[in-house]
């Protein structure tokens, strides 16, 4: 009953206002929607960007199959090696975190995700899966930053998005309106006060203080500024105070998807975080490399996901990882793999529908040597914004796409 | 009048002398005396005033103060309020600075860290004791004005420890000792050093054979001196980092592995630090086994730890020449024993990227695997042409000289993965609208060159300069067995045809496995060369006018000039591991 | 305070400003125009323009200081120096630093304007020298003819690069130039259709950009005809970018970006309000200058209307208080911290340029601001009079705190400073004057209050 009339609204704010490409939904539909959907107004997305073309056949393997011993000689992952889901599929034993997470139920894999008429250029595909547009038409926004554009409420304060990390911010964000911050570690997000106590607490009073001013610019910059100020002070505190009993890893991502958690904890009102882990394009040389990235990436996923759900916010949180694209499934010379197609992607967090979803591509039947895919990665979107963002996706995506049973009813 | 005069010089003098005199008869001890068994580093200054006289008449230090940004400089309030206290103390002594610190400390200064009290220790001698007492009392009572004034309680409490005047400010204990001063910030330090001055001699640093012995080697000319029990800081605990199993970082495992595996094992450390006129020459050496190195270091040192620096090349005109005996293929390979887990990680991408680049090679067998250990490196100013169009930031060239392993079978492997190196950044250029390179073979009776160099700019007409590409023209050659890459295809000309030359001759003992030169002057050079760029980062960076940001880069030049070249070098014998830094002064004009 | 800009009677609106009993020409209107035309001025500056007339000061911002020339030489020498780093960021610097030292600061605004018009960035241009090239293009009529402004604005390499429009073939129009030269550079939103966009694009067919120069390729070029807001014909060489110009749209959406720069950032005024500035900008021949003339000294401009009705933009904020207190700085690293918040000189963030107003405004921009006044003030680099922050104000002879943060808030401020903070801020700067930092942590402080955010 709950289900059907969550689909109804969702459908109702989507179908009826999107005749045409890019219309937005009327604000009241899509705000019904919204407080219908399944995920709460408070919900956080974050999204794990693997750049270089993550292996997805040596990530989650078809041990078993002929096929891909074939096509491998050199790269395939042992029968004994990997780590078994079913009598078939297994993960790389590098990936000991998504296996955990499997075994706790908050680890889903979506197999064979990839777009019709795949492009195997990095730059090209990247811009695919951040814009969900072609080469040819406007190009200027991404998935996310179309949402974060349609979802802004004004009174918004806190950065709806943040970029974490200093490389130049994923297309993925870019939106017409709304600016999303990027930064290399939380000190960014902090008042400088030089550590003087009188001064810092003098700067408090001052920016906090006065009545509300009449002119409505600048309330406006009061209470921004007092938000951003406490906004600050939490941020502070959390970091000086974080406690957790989760070890993380010693990697980059660890590092950054721990400033996540402690974001989330400071209570921001963020809800899209975007985080980027590179070096996935292993034309050579793959095994060692390919490893060393699964360990950092699964161990830190791990972590993040064990100290949200420690810190009481395993519910609201939820991990999407991606590549840009898989790679063939022949190896190459160089004992490594080049560009290709359909790729797993993985969802993590307390709310996903653990285990595999869909099944995984034959290996009999390949697109010019290349995995084919089943399902879109903008059904992927389209689930996670309908189901857990709690916004109508199709004006986001430009057009209509079929949500699949990756997250927990 | 001058009678007078003449008899009360005399009586100062007498006085001093007398004084001098009582102290010696007082305390024959040496600082070593004073100190705990336990001290694990241990330095000293036998001579400060002069070094003083060094540092305050050196020609060098003149000119400096002759620089316009430290006149300004010296101007500024916080040098003007240090010279003021200065002089107050002057005038309550009586006494120059130079005078002050000649009489109350010029019997030397001694600095020490206890590992068991983990307390410091300064000791200074004077060589007259009424000044040194002076000197102690007339700080303490500026510090209590000064507290006064700003309404803040005396810093500082005098006390009595049998007898010897004792002053403390927080935890520091200050200790006056009839010719000896002894500062420490622990209070059973100071009380140790005091007993063992007035009790008589009983186990002190002065008895450890280890200390002993190479406090006794060091020549009395030497500037300062220090110790460090590296045995001791072993077992405190001290510096877990360094004396972990493996290295966090690839380039400072080759840069300094070897001398790791020496510090792991080697029961202590040495330092001298010499100054002259026209040299300041820095020393370290540590008692040293070849053995200590292990199968797992071979490549820092060679095998039996024989691996021998060939000659440097061109030693004149180049900027940098460096020589040096270090297996980088080996390094590589073995990287799963140094290095820990995550740069190892790093490493592997590292190697899997490389192997893409070389079109499938692997990199550390087969590209660095083809080179033998000994490797000269030489950097230096390129010439353009005149009316050749020149970059507009003006780049050294730089190249590498090695043995090929197996020349037969390497020559053409490494000139295909040369030309395809090419082939692949010419690609990668023209996605990225960088300019094309050409190849080229080349012959001369000598030697055989790969050479690579950018087609003309169609761009290069306009004014704007020519892109930093053109700094570069990558070469290979092959001269028998030698094999030379260089960046540019003059610098590989140069190399293939510098003379060879079999490790230099010398003491045979000595087995020199890295060394380095760096000529000023060719650096000051390449920096002219760039001047204009220097200048325009200079006015971005420090918000200058163009003026200002021309007399900066002038000074800088000025000071680059005055310094005539830096020699490092690293070597051992069978029982001594010496690491060297010597910078030579231009002779003033 | 007034929002009802249907209010206005566009006639009084344009008349030459006039000083009344209530309006005074004195320090706090000087210290408006000098914010507003150009990045701030400093006490010494402020004091001889309220000597005069505002009319006149008026004409000496926008006639510009004759006497640049040297600086202009200076400039262009250091930036072709610049230019061999290959390196936009540089640029950034560069530019930070004409804008700190130039003599002639509407000039640079108006250049920032049209960079923020015709955005384009190096993000994409990758080539710096176009990008420098393009700049000069901006400066050259900054406050000129805006007609030959748009013609070789649609040859400039950076731009058709920046827009994915070097290659046009008469096969496959790109639409692209097109439509940004309606939509965004000329007419705005909805005064032009579908069909008119792919018309246009058949008349930049054969604009292509060979190794980073302008050609035209007649073997690519459609030479039929074409039918461009109502009109019919061949519109060769740039006469469809003229006829663009003819639309009485036109000259209402250039006067409306600059009303909206020069006056205040919302509400949209009415185009009643605009028509007397599109007016004039068609009779002096699309001359920019007059019109700018027009406004800055106009009795709306120095009206409640407009004073503090801006968000300070990131430039307007460090060039403002470096130029007001006399001072200088690392330009590479404000060219950085004006790009972390927001304003990335040769970065705009989209085709459409920055969005300004109370878009500069967020949690962590509003951080970032603070920090960015407080390192700027903070660091060592940064000299005011060529010594600290407190050595500066004391040679301006302010005697104690109270005159200190007076004058401060007459430099800084574009509202009044409330009373209480005035009290907190006369406290900071006499706690630390001990330290001989008093000023500078007061302006640190400063930088804190909403009050700050208003240009």
């Amino acid at each position: 009953m709950y289900t059907t009339r969550r689909k109804f609204l969702a459908t109702l704010a989507g179908g009826s206002a999107v005749i045409s490409l890019g219309a937005r939904v009327p604000g009241f539909l899509a705000r019904a929607a919204a407080a219908e959907s399944g995920g709460g107004k408070d919900t956080i997305l974050v999204v794990v960007q693997l750049t270089g073309g993550n292996d997805g056949l040596n990530t989650v393997v078809p041990y078993n199959d002929d096929e891909y011993r074939k096509a491998r000689p050199k790269l395939a992952i042992a029968a004994d090696k990997v780590l078994k889901i079913n009598d078939t599929i297994g993960l790389h034993p590098a990936a000991r975190g998504f296996s955990d997470l499997l075994e706790a139920g908050k680890l889903a894999i979506v197999q064979g995700v990839g777009y019709p008429d795949p492009n195997r250029s990095h730059f090209e595909s990247m811009d695919v899966w951040h814009t969900c547009e072609r080469k040819g038409s406007p190009r200027s926004t991404g998935w996310l930053g179309r949402y974060l554009d349609a979802s802004r409420q004004s009174a918004d304060v806190d950065a709806p998005a943040i970029h974490v990390g200093s490389e130049k911010q994923p297309l993925a964000l870019a939106a017409e309106t709304v600016r999303v911050p990027s930064f290399g570690s939380p000190e960014s997000f902090r008042l400088q006060d030089g550590d003087n106590g009188p001064l810092r607490d003098a700067i408090r009073a001052l920016a906090n203080g006065g009545t509300a001013p009449a002119d409505p610019l600048l309330g406006y910059l009061q209470s921004s500024t007092t938000s951003a100020l406490a906004a600050s002070d939490r941020i502070a505190e959390a970091l000086r105070d974080y406690q957790t009993p989760v070890t993380y890893p010693e990697s980059a991502l660890a590092t950054r998807l721990k400033t996540v958690a402690q974001l989330i904890d400071a209570g921001l009102k963020t809800r899209i975080y975007y985080v980027e882990l590179d070096g996935f394009d292993t034309h050579s040389q793959q095994a060692a490399t390919h490893a060393a990235l699964l360990k950092q990436l699964s161990g830190a996923v791990r972590a993040f996901v064990d100290d949200v759900a420690h810190h009481g916010y395993g519910d609201r949180t939820l991990l999407m990882s991606f590549s840009e694209f898989g790679r063939r499934v022949a190896e190459n010379a160089s004992e490594g793999t080049d560009h290709g197609a359909a790729a797993p992607m993985i969802l993590a967090g307390s709310s996903v529908s653990a285990g595999l979803v869909g099944e995984h591509p034959s290996l009999d039947e390949l697109d010019n040597g290349d995995i084919k895919f089943h399902t879109d990665f903008r059904q992927v979107y389209a689930t996670l914004l309908e189901h857990w963002l709690g916004w109508s996706s199709s004006s986001v995506l430009g057009g209509e796409f079929k949500s699949i049973d990756a997250l927990k009813a | 009048m001058p009678n007078i005069r003449i008899s009360c010089r005399s009586l100062v003098t007498l006085a001093l002398l007398t004084s001098t005199a009582a102290v010696a008869a007082a305390d024959e001890r040496t600082a070593a005396q004073l100190l705990p068994p336990s001290t694990v580093i241990y330095a000293e200054i036998r001579q400060p005033q002069d070094l003083l006289a060094t540092v305050y008449d050196h020609p060098l230090v003149r000119r400096i103060e002759d620089l316009d940004q430290v006149r300004l400089a010296m101007e500024k309030k916080g040098y003007l309020d240090f010279k003021a206290g200065v002089a107050v103390v002057e005038s309550q002594m009586g006494l120059p600075l130079r005078k002050i610190v000649g009489q109350a400390m010029g019997g030397g200064i001694f600095f020490a860290i206890d590992a068991k009290a983990q307390g410091v220790v300064v000791l200074a001698r004077a060589t007259d004791a009424s000044t040194q007492s002076k000197l102690v009392e007339t700080l303490v009572n500026l510090a209590s004005l000064d507290a006064k004034n700003k309404g803040n309680p005396a810093p500082v409490t005098m006390g009595d420890y049998r007898g010897i005047k004792t002053y403390s400010a927080d935890k520091n204990q200050v200790a006056v000792m009839a010719g000896w001063l002894a500062a420490t910030n622990k209070d059973d330090l100071e009380k140790q050093i005091v007993d063992r001055f007035l009790d008589p001699p009983k186990e002190s640093l002065a008895e450890d054979p280890q200390f002993a012995k190479a406090h006794d080697a060091v020549s009395a000319s030497t500037t300062a001196w220090g110790y460090v029990n590296m045995a001791a800081l072993r077992d405190a605990g001290l510096a877990k980092k360094l004396f972990a199993g493996q290295s966090e970082n690839a380039v400072a495992e080759l840069l300094f592995g070897g001398i790791v595996s020496t510090l792991r094992q080697t029961p202590y450390v040495t330092v001298g630090l010499d100054v002259s006129d026209r040299q300041v020459r820095l020393s370290a050496s540590a008692p040293h086994d070849r053995e200590w190195a292990g199968e797992s270091r071979e490549y820092y040192f060679g095998p039996e730890g024989l691996g021998v620096a060939p000659s440097r090349l061109l030693e004149d005109g180049a900027i940098v020449s460096l020589s040096t005996y270090r297996d980088i293929s080996a390094m590589w390979q073995r990287a799963g024993d140094l290095l820990n887990e995550q740069s190892n990680e790093e490493l592997a991408k590292a190697d899997s990227d490389l192997t893409t680049f070389f079109g499938g090679k692997d990199f550390g067998e087969d590209i660095l695997g083809a080179l033998r250990p000994e490797v000269r490196v030489v950097v230096a100013r390129q010439a353009f042409a005149e009316g050749q169009s020149a970059p507009a930031i003006k780049l050294p060239a730089f190249g590498l000289v090695a043995d090929l392993r197996d020349p037969l079978k390497m020559q053409p492997e490494l000139r295909r993965t040369f030309q395809n190196l090419i082939g692949f950044l010419n690609v990668i250029g023209a996605m990225n609208g960088q300019p094309q390179l050409d190849l080229d073979m080349e012959k001369t009776d000598s030697a055989q060159f790969v050479t690579a160099s950018y087609l003309p700019d169609p761009k290069s007409k306009d004014q704007l300069g020519l892109k930093i590409n053109y700094n570069f023209s990558p070469s290979i050659a092959f001269a028998g067995s030698r094999f030379v890459v260089a960046s540019t295809n003059a610098m590989a000309h140069t190399l293939a045809t510098a003379i060879a030359t079999n490790p230099p001759p010398g003491d045979a003992a000595r087995v020199v496995n890295t060394d380095a030169i760096l000529h000023f002057d060719a650096l000051r050079e390449i920096l002219t060369d760039n001047r204009e760029q220097l200048v325009a980062q200079n006015i971005l960076s420090a918000g200058h006018s163009k003026e200002e940001a021309q007399r900066d880069i002038g000074a800088a030049l000025d000071l680059v000039g005055w310094f005539d070249h830096l020699l490092l070098s690293l070597d051992t014998t069978a029982c001594e591991l010496r690491v060297s830094f010597d910078v030579d002064l231009k002779r003033a004009e | 305070m007034p929002s009802a800009l249907d209010t206005i009677d566009p006639a009084w609106a344009w008349q030459p400003f006039e000083p009344t009993a209530e309006q005074e020409w004195n320090r706090t209107l000087a210290a408006h125009l000098f914010r507003r035309a150009s990045f701030g001025a400093t006490a010494a500056q402020i004091d001889a323009a309220v000597k005069q007339s505002p009319a006149s000061v008026v004409e000496q911002i926008v006639r510009g200081s004759a006497d640049t020339s040297d600086f202009r030489r200076q400039c262009d020498e250091l930036a072709t120096t610049l230019l061999a780093t290959g390196n936009s960021q540089q640029l950034a610097a560069w530019w930070v630093y004409v804008m700190l030292h130039t003599a002639n600061p509407l000039l640079e605004r108006m250049t920032l304007f049209w960079h923020g018009h015709f955005a384009t960035s190096a993000e994409k241009v990758t080539d710096a020298a176009s990008m420098l090239a393009q700049n000069r293009l901006l400066r050259r009529y900054a406050l000129g003819d805006f007609r030959p402004l748009v013609q070789e604005i649609s040859r400039d390499p950076a731009m058709l690069v920046y827009l994915d429009s070097a290659t046009n073939r008469k096969a496959h129009p790109n639409e692209n130039y097109a439509r940004e030269l309606m939509e965004l550079f000329c007419l705005g939103e909805g005064n032009y259709s579908e069909q008119d966009v792919q018309e246009l694009a058949r008349c930049f067919t054969g604009w292509e950009i060979k190794s980073g120069q302008f050609r035209f390729n007649r073997f690519q070029h459609d030479s039929g005809s074409k039918s461009v807001l109502g009109k019919t014909g061949a519109f060769e060489e740039g006469e469809s970018i003229d006829w663009i110009l003819t639309q009485p749209q036109t000259a209402l959406f250039i006067v409306g970006k600059l009303y909206r720069q020069f006056i205040c950032d919302e509400p949209t005024p009415p185009p009643q309000l605009l028509e007397p500035l599109a007016s004039e900008l068609r009779e002096h021949e699309w001359q920019i200058g007059p019109v700018v003339e027009r406004i800055l000294g106009s009795q709306l401009f120095f009206s409640a209307r407009a004073l503090g009705r801006k968000v300070r933009s990131p430039v307007d904020m460090a060039v403002g208080l470096l130029r007001s207190l006399d001072g200088t700085t690392d330009t590479h690293l404000l060219a950085a911290d004006l790009e972390q918040n927001g304003q990335g000189l040769f970065y705009p963030p989209n085709v459409k340029g920055w969005d300004g107003g109370r878009a500069w405004i967020n949690s962590s921009t509003i951080l970032g601001r603070a920090n960015m006044t407080a390192r700027l003030v903070g660091n060592d680099k940064t000299r005011f009079g060529d010594g600290t922050l407190d050595e500066y104000i004391a040679r301006l002879g302010t005697g104690g705190p109270e005159q200190a943060v007076d004058l401060l808030s007459n430099l800084l401020l574009a509202v009044p400073l409330p009373p209480p903070s005035r009290e907190s801020l006369i406290g900071i700067c006499r706690k630390n004057a001990n330290q001989s930092r008093g000023v500078a942590e007061a302006v640190h402080a400063l930088a804190t209050l909403p009050e700050f955010q208003l240009a």
